[in-house]
């Protein structure tokens, strides 16, 4: 007799674990010649601007010996029609009923907007297959893109395309094509490129002028901000001269009021809500948050642009009207002749630095009729800067103590910034946090953090694993001292930082050796008992083999003398 | 009985009780919160649960949650809460609503509450998982969030342990099982959940519990609930019966002993050649063991068939848990080897309860084995195809937990007596290494090693199966799969493993005549697991086993070698256990150097001992990363 049920718990755990491990870890990775996508075919016929059908034959074989998980993505407001697989095992071919194949996952979970909806296809072990959909949808914005070898790396892939006799396709490499009966292959696509964007567009518009109406006619009405809302403050500094206080406190209001959760469904994919309705439910996706910081900052009249954009997670430049290039939303303002690219889904980011995430990327300024892209610059207005200090000591006891001040600024500053937002108890977080930097858990003896820089001074006993006795000579070992790249994480957050920062390191107490500098990396160790290093950290040298990080192993290859 | 049994659980009519759509939210009543939740992110109100046992085979559970938001953490904790729906169970019912400090009362709107969800075929089904989001708009700290849902089974929870703590401190805490189903529900109440009410409303009989100020349980990896923690567990039986184990004994002999076609064991074991008339009984049982576990295939539990003779599972070479215990049995009963079948639970699940039969207490079956001496020897059986069990070697989810032992013959049960099951003690897991280092001068790239390691007890098990190179690894033996040369047939099954060859990176030039010696890389990295240090520390903690380990490392070079170091002896212990490192100059050539981990404490009663367990941690750490001045 079963016994169901009797740990509950542990099962319940084990079914999320194994969903969520499912979801991120799809086990999809065969040898080439044994699961094989042979040809895809896609027939897409445009009815009008706002809807049309996409027929997909895909032909294979799984030789493995286990079942395979295909994973189909249709337009998030697409509808499934028809689905059909038919398989061939042993020389037998059969249709294999829709039920025992096909699963929908609507489960998204990343945080970056994908505006599919996704099936899982279940291919059976050792057999050849072919698959066939059939959906309908609606606003050919979402056409997009085309893949020179399919969704799924066929061997050979051909897009038939039917338009109707008012709309044209303009493709990213400027080609215009137009007619009833168009085949794309890989002879349309640039030499180097898997992918070749486009838009579907009526005839006599430009690609750009057609997609920055198709937005601008959905989002104007929604942009009105709801003003009973905003602080009174806000008010008062719209009359002041001061327009920087003002766009400033837009910014601070849609950053500190509007809580990010991604919710994108439907044609909220691509379009946002209605400003009032996130204004009252104090809560939105990037799309949602951008349309208030918009509506606030056109309501006070400033030169200010919605912005399709993109963050580092796409590789391609966008630079073509496509939202298969795009996968963000942010605002553009136009304050004191200089472009701000704000992005109020970074909660710690200071007013004017464009968030880490769109960094030297490019935007869509929807009604800019005079320059729609423009570059986000590659770094943060505000230089990042850290300053570290180690001061050895001896204390009463005769062993030795480590005083320890960081100051930090830019988005250097910005993990420091999340803690004194937190307000309630912070005090412990923060200990908590830099214990990670400092495990051996230094007393937290002072910090002021501010939303431009911090400062902050700890002391601990050094362990003995980091100093070597001799004597009465001590020779420290800066090994237990956190590395370039340790640093470098910490404070930035990120394994490879999307812009640069300088830092300083200075150690007092301790003799100098003699060590030839890399380059980009000033060493001084000129005065007695200190040594000064400055470097700066890139995207490329945040890496533990980079020259910063080398030269401090370097530098740690040998204790240090103390000197008292 | 067996067959009325099933009759019972499959055929019974349907009159689900529902709790609907038009769900009566309870009233709200402001409530002042206690000094000592004031200083958290958010705290439960009222956290209740009621369980409803319906007529035909079905179980609901309605959970109802009100929280006060404290803090703009706890705002943004809870501003959004996720449930969870899986193949077993689905939900019913789901609503919330948000009360302003001001009394206002907001409900929340169908577009606020996200359902999405993910299916995937395998050849043996579907699995299934839905995720639903309450996302609570305009959420302000003093808010108070009210959320009710309801899962239903197709089938009945027979037994449950219930912990009244959960994931937030509560001010009240309430549980409530309601029994409509044609079978008995049993209750046996724990620690402080002795004051309940038993009524028989409406025909329904009903049990409450009603708790205050109940605190918070954490999760991590060491966490299990605290033995003074608020519990109830119950079970649904008979019709005027209380389940007993005289009938849980008869239950377990229609799936481990009755009819299951073994009959010639001893035969077939010849017939595999596995059996010597020279072994007593005892050895030939431990050689089946071993033999199954390199021999045997693993299969799933659901690949049992009953109609499948137990035989034709041992000719086809396949175990799983409930199989080795069949044919273990059948191996004792042949010979006549006088056994007990035993009960008891994970300890991470809590303390197994001496007085009260429950099926959620009888979660681990062991066998109780006497010798012919009479004395008492355990079998525990594989979990997985790498962790068997040998004779005597207790899982550390199991030491020291309380169980049952049932003693009984092929028709009834005889006695039922408590038992502690023993705790392994430092002794007993050992690691211990001896390295010898032989260099001519400590102006050296590579350095000739011999080694030898002994891992004793707990240490021996994590060394079965497949594991055996990932802990040759985890505790700095070897990079690469070596084979034991030496193992002890007998708890504690000694693992001997000798290696040589040559290290590198272990010496390194400070000045003329100064050198580091750094022994790190001949030692584990953490006391139990790599990563440890950065677990979450937990209120109640069950760390694996206590151990000792003491690692020896001699450093002899063909020309003299001085240890350079004033301080030649480096401690660190509290009350969880002590960390030590001591370097002894042994003669002009020899320097050695003793590393030594000692667990004294297995169970930490408090966040102050989770602590100094991190302390110890880091400890070790700053012990084992130093580096030694030698000169020459």
């Amino acid at each position: 007799m079963p016994l169901p049920l009797f740990n509950l718990p542990n099962q319940f755990l084990l079914s999320l674990a194994t969903a969520i491990l499912i979801a991120l870890f799809p086990v999809e990775t065969y040898a080439e010649d044994l699961f094989m996508i042979q040809s895809e075919h896609t027939e897409i016929t445009v009815l009008s601007m706002d809807s049309y059908f996409w027929q997909h034959e895909i032909s294979g074989q799984n030789q493995t010996a286990d079942d395979y998980r295909m994973t189909i993505s249709i337009p998030e407001t697409a509808e499934l029609e028809s689905i059909s697989l038919e398989v061939t095992i042993n020389g037998k071919t059969k249709k294999v009923q829709r039920d025992q194949f096909l699963t929908k996952s609507t489960v998204d979970w990343s945080a970056f907007f994908t505006g599919e909806q996704k099936y899982r296809v279940l291919i059976p072990m050792k057999c050849t297959f072919q698959l066939k959909y059939h959906t309908t949808n609606q606003h050919t914005i979402f056409l997009s893109r085309f893949f020179k070898h399919g969704f799924f790396d066929a061997k050979y892939a051909t897009t038939r395309v039917h338009l109707p006799e008012n709309l044209q396709i303009t493709t990213q490499l400027n080609k215009i094509y137009s007619g009833d009966d168009m085949v794309f292959d890989s002879l349309d696509f640039a030499q180097s490129k898997e992918t070749l964007y486009f838009i579907v567009h009526p005839k006599g518009t430009t690609p750009e002028g057609y997609f920055s109406n198709w937005f601008s006619e959905k989002i104007e009405p929604l942009s009105v901000p709801d003003l009973q809302l905003v602080s009174a403050n806000m008010e008062t500094l719209s009359e002041s001269t001061d327009r920087t206080e003002l766009a400033k406190a837009c910014f601070s209001y849609v950053q500190q009021n509007i809580r990010y959760v991604d919710i994108e469904n439907g044609i909220h994919a691509i379009v946002p809500r209605a400003s009032k309705m996130t204004m009252a439910n104090k809560y939105g996706d990037c799309k949602d948050m951008a349309i208030v910081l918009y509506g606030l900052l056109k309501h006070y009249q400033f030169e200010t642009y919605l912005s399709v954009s993109r963050t580092f997670m796409k590789k391609d430049t966008f630079d073509f009207p496509s939202i298969g290039m795009a996968n963000h939303m942010i605002v553009s303002l136009k304050l004191n002749n200089e472009w701000y690219f704000l992005d109020p889904t970074e909660d710690e980011c200071r007013f004017g630095d464009p968030s880490i995430q769109i960094l030297g990327t490019e935007v869509f300024q929807i009604g800019n009729t005079g320059s729609y892209f423009h570059s986000v610059p590659s770094q943060p207005r505000f230089t990042p800067e850290a300053n570290l200090t180690y001061r050895f000591s001896k204390n009463a006891a005769g062993t030795i103590d480590l005083k320890i001040f960081l100051y930090t600024k830019g988005k250097l500053n910005q993990n420091f910034i999340y803690f004194k937002q937190q307000q309630e108890n912070h005090e412990k977080d923060l200990r908590d946090y830099l214990n990670h930097l400092f495990p051996n858990k230094p007393t937290l003896d002072n910090y002021i953090i501010s939303d431009t820089s911090s400062n902050l001074e700890l002391t601990m006993q050094l362990p003995p694993n980091s100093c070597n006795q001799i004597g009465s000579n001590f020779y420290i070992d800066l090994n237990q001292l956190p590395d370039i790249q340790k640093l470098s994480l910490f404070l930035s957050g990120m394994e490879t930082p999307r812009f640069n920062s300088n830092y300083t390191i200075t150690l007092q107490g301790i003799t100098g050796p003699n060590i030839a500098p890399e380059e980009a990396i000033t060493y001084n160790n000129t005065l007695p008992g200190m040594i000064t290093i400055n470097y700066t950290i890139t995207e490329e040298s945040a890496k533990i083999d980079s020259k910063p990080n080398l030269f401090w192993k370097k530098l740690c290859s040998k204790p240090l003398k103390f000197i008292p | 009985m067996k067959t009325t049994l099933l009759t019972i659980l499959f055929l019974l009519p349907l009159t689900l009780l529902k709790a609907g759509d038009d769900y009566k939210w309870p009233e709200y009543i402001p409530m002042s919160i206690p000094d000592q939740y004031k200083n958290i992110d958010a705290v439960y109100l009222e956290n209740s649960r009621t369980i409803d046992f319906h007529q035909m085979n079905q179980t609901s559970e309605i959970y109802f949650k009100r929280i006060k938001i404290l803090s703009k953490k706890g705002m943004e904790t809870f501003s959004k809460r996720e449930l969870y729906q899986f193949n077993d169970g689905i939900i019913t019912l789901k609503q919330a609503r948000v009360i302003k400090p001001s009394g206002e009362i907001v409900e929340l709107e169908k577009e606020h509450i996200i359902e999405t969800l993910q299916e995937e075929k395998y050849s043996y089904g579907t699995s299934y998982f839905k995720r639903i989001q309450f996302i609570f708009p305009n959420l302000e700290v003093g808010d108070v969030i009210d959320v009710v849902y309801q899962m239903r089974y197709d089938h009945y929870l027979l037994s449950q342990t219930i912990y009244m703590e959960s994931d937030l401190p509560a001010l009240n805490a309430r549980l409530t099982l309601r029994n409509m189903s044609m079978l008995e529900l049993n209750v046996f109440p724990m620690q402080n959940m002795t004051d309940f009410i038993s009524r028989s409303s409406d025909d329904i009989p009903t049990f409450a519990w009603h708790k205050t100020n109940v605190e918070q349980q954490t999760e991590s990896f060491f966490s299990a609930p605290a033995p003074n923690s608020s519990k109830v567990s119950y079970n649904l039986w008979y019709r005027g019966e209380i389940l007993t184990y005289d009938n849980y004994y008869e239950f377990d002999l229609m799936q481990y002993r009755e009819s299951k076609g073994i009959i010639g064991f001893n035969k077939l074991l010849q017939k595999e050649g596995l059996l010597q008339d020279e072994q007593t009984p005892l050895n030939k049982l431990i050689r089946l063991i071993w033999h199954i576990e390199q021999h045997f295939e693993w299969i799933s539990e659901a690949e049992t068939s009953a109609t499948v003779k137990t035989t034709d599972y041992f000719s086809r070479k396949v175990v799983n848990k409930t199989l080795f215990f069949r044919y273990m049995q059948a191996f004792m009963d042949e010979n006549k080897i006088d056994y007990n079948i035993g009960f008891t639970q994970d300890l991470d699940d809590g303390k197994f309860e001496p007085g009260y039969v429950s099926f959620s207490q009888l979660q681990h079956r062991f066998l109780e084995i006497k010798d012919l001496e009479g004395n008492a020897h355990y079998l525990f059986s594989p979990s997985s195809p790498n962790s068997f069990y040998y004779m005597d070697e207790i899982p550390f989810y199991a030491e020291g937990n309380n169980g049952i032992i049932l003693n009984g013959d092929k028709i009834n049960l005889t006695n039922a007596f408590n038992t502690v099951i023993p705790v392994s003690d430092q002794l007993s897991n050992k690691h211990t290494a001896n390295i010898l280092l032989k260099v001519n001068s400590l102006v050296t790239d590579s350095i000739a090693f011999k080694r030898s390691d002994l891992f004793t007890g707990h240490y021996s098990v994590l060394f079965r199966g497949d594991n055996r190179a990932s802990s040759l690894r985890h505790f700095a033996v070897a990079e690469e799969l070596v084979p034991p040369v030496d193992s002890l047939l007998y708890y504690p099954y000694d693992l001997n493993f000798k290696q040589e060859g040559h290290y590198k990176e272990l010496i390194n030039e400070i000045e003329d005549t100064l050198f580091w010696f750094k022994p790190e890389l001949l030692l584990p990295s953490g006391i139990y697991f790599e990563d440890e240090q950065n677990e979450e520390i937990t209120e109640f903690g069950i760390l694996p086993f206590i151990k000792s380990d003491k690692f020896s490392v001699y450093l002899e070079s063909s020309t003299p070698i001085n240890l350079r170091e004033t301080t030649k002896t480096l401690v660190y212990n509290n009350e969880i256990g002590l960390v030590k490192a001591e370097a002894i100059q042994i003669n002009d050539h020899t320097i050695k150097f003793i590393y030594e981990i000692k667990l004294t404490k297995r169970i930490l009663e408090n966040k102050i001992q989770n602590e100094a367990l991190q302390q110890l941690l880091q400890g070790w750490f700053n012990i084992r990363t130093k580096k030694w001045a030698v000169s020459q």
